[in-house]
């Protein structure tokens, strides 16, 4: 049995729940604003793992002047040799952060902008079957290429917070960093969706062709929220990867997708309160039931059962709340109320 | 090119449109594509391995393929009664209810996850990443895999079958009727809601059927039903969503392309393993989405159209 750490259990659920914030944003920004059924989440946020997985340790081995053979096998070996550098390094590690960051964001827009390209002028379904098959791939080639991030074995990543120094002071210093890009990503995001850009997401949402009539290019406008959207989910992608220092291409199923919808779903859709709600109750949740597990015994794995309820409560809400808990805020009604207040 | 790679071609394409045919049949009824579909494979799979363990290890292919239909089936009626009824009359929008789909996707996962767990705690044998090997038997002095000769004769008296059911019976045409103009049909005092759950029925069960003989083409996992889905989904888009017989035709093209596709890429001088046979579909999806969006078959009856017009 294990110890209960109360203060590394508490770090690890907020630092959890910082990666959902700005994933979660992004799919309210996408779905719950525009309209857009991103059912291939997971595709943009594997893609920003991906690359810091796959680049990490080739672009520091680079630097360094390292040699390595097959990869696969020789990245557990670099990963430690380079972290020993890059411990007493601090410069070399946010340069790193700060790269490696740019290239997940920047390949999840390209990804997102070669995908919805062709399938943004049809019926929503294509776009999302489409994004939703070609997450499916990206991970088949995750799992069965040992040269891209190590197929089945995955890949380390690199530490870039090393010289941060170790045991708990390193946690609250990396907590801080991520509360900061998650809430900065979510302060950035509500203030945009409460601007006209907001309302104009909005339009395309509830009336395709009254926003045309007005001169809005619709598809045009999808496709950019898609980028945006798909950005925010390569930095939580990047954020992922380096807090985990591990991935694992088996992670990046349609389940993820789902949980994201979740906490859209149940936090409220374009409510901009929304993601917060959700990615906490979801935090909440799967941490409850990851320390539940050593309490009761069943003869199969809780987390299954933990998956079963969770979709009978998206279920549930899609049944009889499909609102979620926070309803949409309206700006009408918001100056409605100010104006009575007055 | 061998025999056995025709033989293996045959057979999967031929269960693939199997598997079309039944998202086809809910594609129709709720406008969203079932993304629980791929589980409906796996469901059949495991009621024939449930069989074929409690027995003691004998395949009994034709007594398990009748109830991988009735079973697969009845889920798939169930779902549709309490979960997408009730979501239909909501008027949500297609992008909510594919929310919904997705929910109903791990529900349905996590449910076949828990009975694997549980069956082997209970007979403790395997019930994940399982197969049932393959029988030969002799047809006109040729040694023929029985998977063949069952995918390929359950596959055209079914289709048979659906045929007459659909163009000669009045409960066939009533179903006809309700899924492509629910509210004509319901004018003419159809009960469309009994249709469309019969509709259900057998969507499941024409894809559970494909299950048990899956079971010695690919091994089967709780998890299994999302690369079903990658297949399924070209194989549908490339028929036109839609269309009940573009279904089975994209079923064929996508399961032939990827069988013999796969094969000559593994050779030189392409050399690319067989693991990544599943990106065939996906790039006969992109293709068929960027040259042909409502699909082969509604483009080539467009096609002969214009022609026929023109020769007038």
């Amino acid at each position: 049995m294990m110890t209960f750490d109360l203060p590394r259990f508490l770090i690890d659920a907020l630092m959890i729940s910082c990666i959902y914030i700005v994933l979660s944003t992004s799919l309210n920004l996408e779905y719950g604003y525009a309209g857009i059924p991103n059912i291939g989440k997971v595709l943009f946020l594997a893609t920003g793992s991906f690359m810091v997985a796959a680049l990490s340790i080739r672009i520091t081995a680079h630097l360094l002047g390292l040699s390595y053979g097959d990869y696969s096998i020789e990245s557990r070996i670099l990963v430690t040799r380079i972290n020993e550098v890059l411990d007493k390094d601090p410069l070399l590690s946010i340069s790193l952060f700060a790269l490696l960051t740019a290239i997940a964001v920047a390949s999840s827009v390209a990804m997102a902008f070669a995908l919805s390209y062709p399938t943004v002028r049809l019926r929503e379904t294509y776009l999302g079957v489409t994004l939703l098959v070609a997450g499916e791939i990206l991970r088949y080639i995750g799992r069965y290429n040992e040269n891209f991030i190590g197929g089945t074995l995955g890949s380390p990543v690199i530490d870039v917070f090393g010289w941060m120094g170790v045991g708990l002071g390193r946690d609250i210093l990396v907590l801080l960093v991520y509360l900061g890009i998650a809430i900065s990503c979510w302060l950035i995001i509500k203030r945009m969706l409460s601007s006209p850009y907001g309302r104009l997401l909005r339009a395309i949402r509830d009336d395709e062709e009254a926003s045309l009539s007005l001169g809005k290019d619709v598809n045009k406008i999808r496709v950019y929220a898609l980028a945006l959207g798909s950005a925010l989910a390569g930095l939580a992608g990047a954020m992922y990867a380096f807090y985990v220092g591990h991935i694992d291409s088996g992670d990046f199923t349609p389940d993820k997708t789902f949980l994201v919808f979740l906490m859209i779903i149940i936090g409220g859709k374009a409510n901009p309160h929304g993601p917060l709600i959700g990615s906490l109750f979801y935090v909440i949740v799967e941490r409850t039931i990851r320390q539940a597990k050593y309490l009761f015994k069943a003869p199969f794995d809780i987390n299954y059962l933990a998956m079963l309820i969770l979709g009978l409560v998206l279920m549930m809400f899609m049944l009889f709340r499909p609102t979620g808990l926070l309803n949409e805020r309206n700006d009408l009604e918001n100056l409605h109320r100010k104006l009575k207040k007055a | 090119m061998d025999f056995n790679l025709l033989i293996g071609a045959a057979s999967y394409a031929s269960l693939l449109s199997l598997m079309a045919l039944g998202l086809t049949f809910t594609y129709i009824t709720m406008k969203v594509p079932n993304f629980a579909h791929g589980d409906f494979v796996a469901i059949g799979g495991y009621v024939a391995y449930t069989l074929y363990v409690l027995d003691n290890k004998n395949a009994h292919l034709f007594l398990s393929l009748p109830l991988a239909f009735i079973i697969t089936g009845l889920i798939s009626y169930a779902v549709y009664i309490s979960a997408l009824k009730p979501l239909s009359k909501r008027n949500l929008r297609i992008a909510d209810m594919m929310i919904a789909f997705l929910a109903l996707e791990i529900i349905i996962r996590s449910l076949i996850l828990i009975y694997t767990d549980v069956m082997r705690a209970a007979t403790g044998t395997y019930f994940t990443n399982v197969m049932i090997l393959d029988k030969n038997i002799s047809v006109l002095g040729y040694s023929v895999p029985l998977t063949f000769i069952s995918s390929i004769s359950i596959t055209i008296a079914l289709l048979a079958s659906l045929v007459f059911f659909l163009t000669k019976t009045k409960t066939g045409i009533a179903l006809r009727a309700s899924m492509e103009n629910p509210q004509l049909a319901s004018t003419l005092g159809i009960n469309v809601d009994k249709y469309y759950s019969l509709a259900w029925f057998l969507a499941g069960g024409i894809t559970g059927l494909t299950g048990p003989i899956m079971l010695s083409i690919f091994p089967l996992s709780p998890g299994v039903g999302w690369s079903y889905n990658v297949r399924i989904f070209a194989s549908s888009v490339l028929g036109g969503l839609d269309s009940l017989s573009g279904a089975v035709v994209g079923g064929l093209i996508v399961g032939i392309t990827e069988v013999i596709g796969s094969y000559f890429l593994s050779k030189p001088p392409f050399n690319i393993p067989s693991v990544y046979r599943v990106t065939i579909p996906f790039f006969i999806l992109i293709a068929t989405i960027l040259l042909m969006p409502r699909g082969a078959i509604t483009t080539i009856n467009q096609y002969m159209e214009k022609r026929r017009g023109e020769k007038k």
